[in-house]
């Protein structure tokens, strides 16, 4: 375990840092899925047969998401396992 | 299994005479979709629409008003009623049809007229009633709010030269509005009452009571419109009353009459509705067909197993005098029927929610099928949530499943999924998160620590690759039956030979130190390789595909996202419960009622991105090598019976 300050400071940041590399990036996601979803949805409404397509549609910009969720976990468990946090 | 069912397309010539046996046979089982025949080609004349669809259309119009009215007008039912209803089916008793179409045809005239009467009869009652009781409650409320002025009814209407109005204004308006009549000649403010707003009465002449009251208007005045009547508001209101509390009673007494109707009369209506559905659908049919003098002609698509039934019925019902001919038929105008065993099938309705594979195409459902629950389970990943899973998706599946073939489906899903949601619960030591620390115990991998999530992502990546491979292969087997052959090499191929590159190369990354290795050089130009391939497919935008393949194998990763976010949130609740057990008496109380919805929550949520995500997967990621999903579901000339049976005739 990690008894320097110094360390514990660094630790701490590296948290931070992967909770904003999920954070911005579930956030940019989430605003491009949810103008995808709006528009999605009116879609459906006229032709319910397309809801499988229009998922596809919804679903793309979610990718970005999972980058940062990797990146978080990369972050988490290489970087700071490396240091010893675990 | 992997190909949708075969059809052979055929061309018939029959007697008119024998035109109707035949579509009453027909329609009886999913053994054709009717195309529309060319007349032009063939010569043939329209058939023009016959008095059975008439009457059929008609009269099923009539029933579904009826139907209608009956539901408007039900009675209130008890949530257990309401439940028990949605949950367990009541076998309706089955209506025999009725021998010919005069049959049918009496029964419309002895049964639905008379009811349809009634109903007519019981709705303009009805609307007369509702009518007055809110015209009679408008008055009523009118009367109230103008008790306060004290004023005899028949000083408010009635005088030539002058009009007397009431009206309401907000209280800060007030004073303007008194300022106002005041200054306007032969206008008198009589009264004004109320304190959460001014009611007033005031008399104006009758000549200039337009133009005052559109001046006040503007500054917020609203009139009353007073009925007229005459005498004291005391004494009206409660004659008002007794006048509602009759009619109320009237109005109750036709919905009685409603509901009784509806009560004796609902089921047979909806076998006769089924009945006229059935002939209008056959009738109807002839719009699609050709003739001649004596004959009538039409084109149909039938499934290969169905061919032989089809053509007895035809020999049957013409004493063989018929004339069918196969004939050819493009990819492209072929209706599609999935045709898979029993287990596989529950997932079509999976496919068809993304859209039918082509006629010559592969059918994934038996792919989705045995990866999706996989997938569903990865992605929930809770031997507690799992139990419950199983639990709920087979006892549906025995209620509601048995009502309806798609709830059958779905709740079958539901219930393969819980198998695998339990299975890695267990692996991954999770029931109901951390509850008791009980599945810890039996754990296999623990995802929350270093070496336990680098093993989850490695597998899952590897279980992507592997998905997309199977994608890659079929896209290659679809190019080369299109005969797009480059596209084959360069489009699909190419993500193979990466892949054998990427491992030679990390097969030297690992073996050897140094890079100077045969595996390293072979792996470097077929990397080389691949890159020039996409070159060749797209151009320099088709390098750029390799971005996109690296996105689709990391998509795979919110499958550990999810399972991680299930245990999180179940983690926290737990940790949360616990610490509200803390508080004195009544703590263990909440806590446990916190447990139960927040567990409940976290299942709900789950279970929905367990669904989607998947699904997702499998229709971004996985279809994007092979499938278009461009087919025409097949459409046959057919409705099931629910709630009538065909009589047989010798």
């Amino acid at each position: 375990m990690v008894a320097d300050p110094a360390m514990v400071t660094g630790l701490g940041l590296i948290m931070v840092g992967a909770g904003l590399a999920i954070g911005i990036a579930a956030a940019g996601s989430g605003m491009g899925q949810g103008m995808a979803a709006a528009a999605a949805a009116g879609g459906v409404a006229e032709k319910d047969y397309s809801f499988g397509k229009m998922l596809t549609m919804v679903a793309l910009p979610e990718t970005q998401a999972i980058y940062g969720f990797v990146i978080a976990i990369l972050i988490i468990f290489v970087v700071a396992a490396g240091l010893g946090a675990f | 299994m992997l190909k949708p069912a075969r059809f052979k397309k055929f061309s018939v010539v029959l007697l008119q005479e024998d035109l109707q046996r035949v579509l009453d046979e027909l329609h009886e089982d999913e053994l054709l979709e009717i195309r529309k025949v060319d007349l032009e080609e063939k010569e043939l004349e329209a058939f023009e629409i016959s008095e059975r669809e008439k009457f059929a259309s008609f009269h099923l119009t009539k029933t579904k008003r009826i139907l209608n009215f009956f539901k408007a007008h039900n009675q209130s039912k008890s949530i257990k009623t309401m439940l028990c209803d949605f949950l367990f089916e009541r076998k309706p008793k089955r209506e025999k049809e009725p021998k010919d179409f005069s049959g049918l045809e009496r029964k419309v005239l002895s049964f639905l007229l008379p009811l349809s009467e009634k109903v007519e009869g019981i709705d303009r009652k009805l609307k007369s009633l509702n009518e007055r009781i809110a015209l009679l409650s408008e008055e009523k409320s009118v009367l109230e709010t103008i008790k306060g002025l004290g004023i005899e009814m028949d000083l408010l209407h009635g005088f030539q030269r002058i009009e007397v109005v009431i009206g309401r204004i907000p209280v800060e308006l007030e004073p303007a509005l008194r300022e106002r009549i005041t200054k306007t000649k032969n206008a008198r403010l009589i009264r004004v009452i109320g304190e959460k707003e001014k009611i007033v009465l005031f008399s104006v002449e009758t000549e200039k009571a337009e133009a005052v009251l559109r001046e006040l208007r503007k500054i917020g005045f609203d009139r009353i419109a007073v009925p007229e009547y005459t005498g004291k508001i005391e004494n009206l209101i409660p004659k008002i009353e007794s006048s509602l509390a009759r009619l109320k009673q009237q109005q109750k007494n036709e919905l009685k009459k409603a509901r009784e109707l509806a009560r004796k009369n609902k089921a047979r209506l909806l076998a006769l509705q089924e009945l006229l559905e059935i002939e209008k659908s056959k009738s109807h049919a002839l719009s699609f067909f050709g003739k001649t003098e004596k004959t009538a002609s039409f084109e149909a698509f039938v499934p290969l197993d169905k061919v032989s039934k089809f053509r007895q019925i035809l020999a049957k019902k013409t004493n063989e005098r018929f004339y069918a001919e196969e004939v050819p038929f493009t990819e492209k105008e072929a209706p599609i029927k999935l045709k898979n065993p029993p287990f596989v099938r529950d997932y079509e309705y999976l496919l068809k929610m993304y859209g039918l594979p082509e006629y010559n195409a592969i059918d994934p459902t038996l792919f989705i099928a045995l990866l999706f629950p996989v997938f569903f389970g990865l992605a929930f990943s809770d031997l507690g949530y799992g139990l419950i899973l199983i639990a709920l998706g087979l006892f549906l599946r025995f209620t509601l499943g048995k009502k309806e073939e798609g709830w059958a489906h779905l709740t079958n899903i539901l219930w393969h999924g819980g198998i695998f949601t339990a299975i890695f619960g267990f692996i991954f030591g999770s029931f109901f998160g951390d509850l008791g620390n009980f599945a810890k115990k039996f754990a296999i991998v623990n995802t929350l620590s270093a070496n336990g999530a680098k093993l989850f992502l490695a597998v899952i990546v590897f279980v992507g690759v592997m998905h997309l491979n199977l994608g890659i292969i079929m896209g290659i087997r679809e190019a080369l039956r299109k005969k797009e052959y480059k596209k084959a090499l360069t489009e699909k191929f190419s993500w193979i030979i990466l892949q054998v590159g990427v491992i030679l190369i990390s097969t030297a990354m690992v073996l050897h130190t140094n890079t100077e290795s045969v595996f390293f050089y072979w792996g470097v130009f077929l990397v080389g390789l691949t890159l020039l391939l996409l070159f060749w497919n797209g151009g320099p935008l088709g390098l750029m595909k390799v971005t996109g393949y690296l996105g689709n194998v990391l998509s795979y990763l919110r499958l550990v996202a999810l399972g991680l976010a299930t245990f999180a949130i179940a983690m926290s609740i737990n940790k949360l419960a616990m610490l509200i057990a803390g508080i004195p008496f009544v703590g263990w109380i909440i806590a446990i009622l916190f447990l139960v919805f927040g567990h409940f929550a976290n299942f709900l949520f789950n279970l929905l991105s367990s669904f989607i995500h998947p699904f997702r997967l499998h229709c971004v990621e996985f279809f994007s090598y092979f499938y278009e999903g461009t087919g025409n579901e097949f459409s046959p000339f057919h409705i099931k019976r629910k709630l009538t049976e065909k009589r047989e005739v010798k």
